[in-house]
């Protein structure tokens, strides 16, 4: 065949090769950040880890895959299906995981880890373990930089969660909502007190923690794939982005996101993509163990 | 240049590969894994494309090959052909129909109902007119069931150590695969063959062997 193996270790780190892998990177750590930050908001405002993010994120894709099958592009539909997500999250998190909670964490917990349970069950009951995927016009249309191709759906992620995260830090500095989420987040009594109604804000954030799962899973499905367990590919990496940004912290989220896009990249180019992990999981573990509060503290 | 998932399927193939291929003049230039799932296969398309090879010979399961199969599209990898092996979707008609461009010309070697057959045939017909995907495990399970029929019926009764002796003195030829007669040694069926198949414009053809083959084969791909 073509070229012997020297050539070959030449090539695997030239240039444009690693600067295409940091591109895609932070193409893919653009999703990271949109489902982490998604992850962080109702940690930092609730002080819950959601375990029904993955299913969430997972139900979302099923709701833009058959968006697609009824004609609608994902991208168009990412608008109205994070309405119908924020309008599930605010109801779950209002008539079911607020009420069953009674007032304490790990009953939120157990919760949670049963909903995902649900979730993924009835996907399975409904679809079955089929993987699925989608063809648009645009799925396979590259931005040509004259060094790399860009995948033009994974540049449209980037660009759409740019926005989403500039509206999301609009709606926690500048409205009334944003900040009783953030009173709530820091003191719930203190915020109960000057009469901010903690229930609902609770709802809210869980709300648009599910509305951006819903535009992250309008973002993934033109270039990838949904069966019942997706969500799951996703969320431990969240895991991580949310503790190196720092608990609660949407700004760390994002950075973290693409950051760990960055390093799962360039582990998987030089490691082997069977390891590309492996940067991803030494950097939960330094974090935890250097910096425990994350890139940005723990404020929302 | 091997392509396979780090599972034990995808590592244990890619190890058959790797001793067996170079014996037949083949030179392995690159062995690179992912894990499924995977969430992305720029990485590995860029390394392709660095490295140039004539063939990729991918064995993952069906979300990642068509995952890996898009992205060498969109990303301008254009080996002379890819040659699955026994691959989860390189001869899967989801694909095929999902993905007509990304699947125009792989090429495949896997467990394959005989194009000749006429019950095969009449079989594929009845699937299709379902709406299902008639896919190489329909015909591999409809095999394994009229084989099992066969036993029981030679057996003469429901009991399992004579069902299993059965099977044992099997040699059954009623396939619509293109097997020969299946015989087991040490669990192993004898009889198996599977055959190279590839997808032209919408279709999954048999290529080779001759004998069942309903399809010349496209090599190397036109640019």
């Amino acid at each position: 065949m073509s070229s012997g193996p020297k050539d070959q270790r030449a090539a695997m780190f030239a240039p444009e090769i690693v600067l295409a892998a940091v591109l895609n990177g932070l193409m893919t750590g653009a999703v990271y950040a949109l489902v982490s930050v998604a992850l962080t908001l109702v940690y930092g405002v609730l002080h819950i880890i959601n375990f029904a993010h993955g299913a969430t994120l997972t139900a979302a894709m099923f709701a833009a895959y058959f968006a697609h099958r009824a004609g609608v592009d994902p991208l168009l539909a990412a608008a109205p299906l994070a309405l119908v997500f924020y309008g599930l999250g605010y109801g779950v998190q209002r008539f079911i995981i607020g009420p069953a909670s009674h007032g304490e964490d790990r009953n939120i917990l157990l919760v949670t880890l049963g909903l995902s349970i649900i979730i993924e069950n009835l996907l399975l009951a409904a679809f079955r373990s089929d993987t699925r995927s989608i063809d648009v016009p645009y799925g396979f249309s590259t931005l040509d930089l004259g060094f790399v191709f860009l995948p033009l759906p994974r540049v449209i992620a980037f660009v759409v969660t740019c926005v989403v995260a500039l509206l999301l830090w609009g709606l926690l500095t500048r409205t009334d909502t944003g900040k009783a989420i953030r009173a709530v987040a820091r003191e719930k009594l203190g915020a109960a007190l000057v009469g901010i109604d903690v229930t609902h804000i609770y709802a809210v954030t869980f709300g648009i923690g599910a509305a951006c799962l819903a535009v992250a899973a309008c973002l993934l499905l033109p270039s990838y794939y949904v069966n019942p367990r997706v969500g799951n590919a996703y969320v431990l990496v969240a895991f991580t982005v949310v503790v190196l940004g720092g608990m609660g912290s949407v700004p760390g989220a994002m950075l973290g996101g693409l950051l760990i896009g960055v390093v799962e990249s360039l582990s998987g180019l030089y490691f082997g993509e069977s390891l590309g992990q492996l940067g991803i999981f030494l950097i939960f573990i330094l974090v935890l163990l250097v910096k425990p509060t994350g890139l940005f503290g723990a404020r929302a | 240049m091997l392509v396979h998932e780090d599972g034990l399927f995808g590592s244990g193939l890619a190890k058959l590969l790797q001793t067996e291929l170079p014996k037949r003049g083949f030179e392995v230039i690159d062995t690179l894994s992912h894990p499924t799932p995977a969430r992305d296969m720029s990485n590995l398309a860029l390394q392709i494309r660095a490295k140039n090879p004539d063939l990729v010979i991918p064995s993952s399961y069906y979300g990642e090959f068509v995952l890996l199969a898009r992205t060498m599209q969109q990303q301008r990898v254009r080996p002379k052909a890819i040659y699955a092996v026994l691959n989860g979707a390189a001869s899967n008609f989801r694909f095929v129909k999902e993905f007509p461009e990304a699947a125009q010309y792989v090429l495949d070697t896997n467990h394959w109902y005989d194009p000749r057959n006429a019950t095969a045939i009449a079989l594929k017909k009845e699937v299709d007119g379902q709406g299902k995907f008639f896919t190489y495990n329909v015909a591999l399970n409809y095999s394994a069931v009229l084989l099992l029929a066969d036993a029981i019926e030679r057996a003469g009764s429901a009991d399992r150590a004579k069902i299993i002796a059965a099977l044992e003195t099997s040699t059954f030829a009623g396939h619509i695969m293109p097997y020969g007669p299946t015989k087991f040694v040490n669990g192993q069926n004898m009889g198996a063959a599977p055959v190279n198949t590839q997808v032209q414009n919408g279709d999954i053809k048999v290529i080779f062997p001759d004998a069942f083959a309903d399809a010349k084969p496209v090599f190397p791909v036109p640019a």
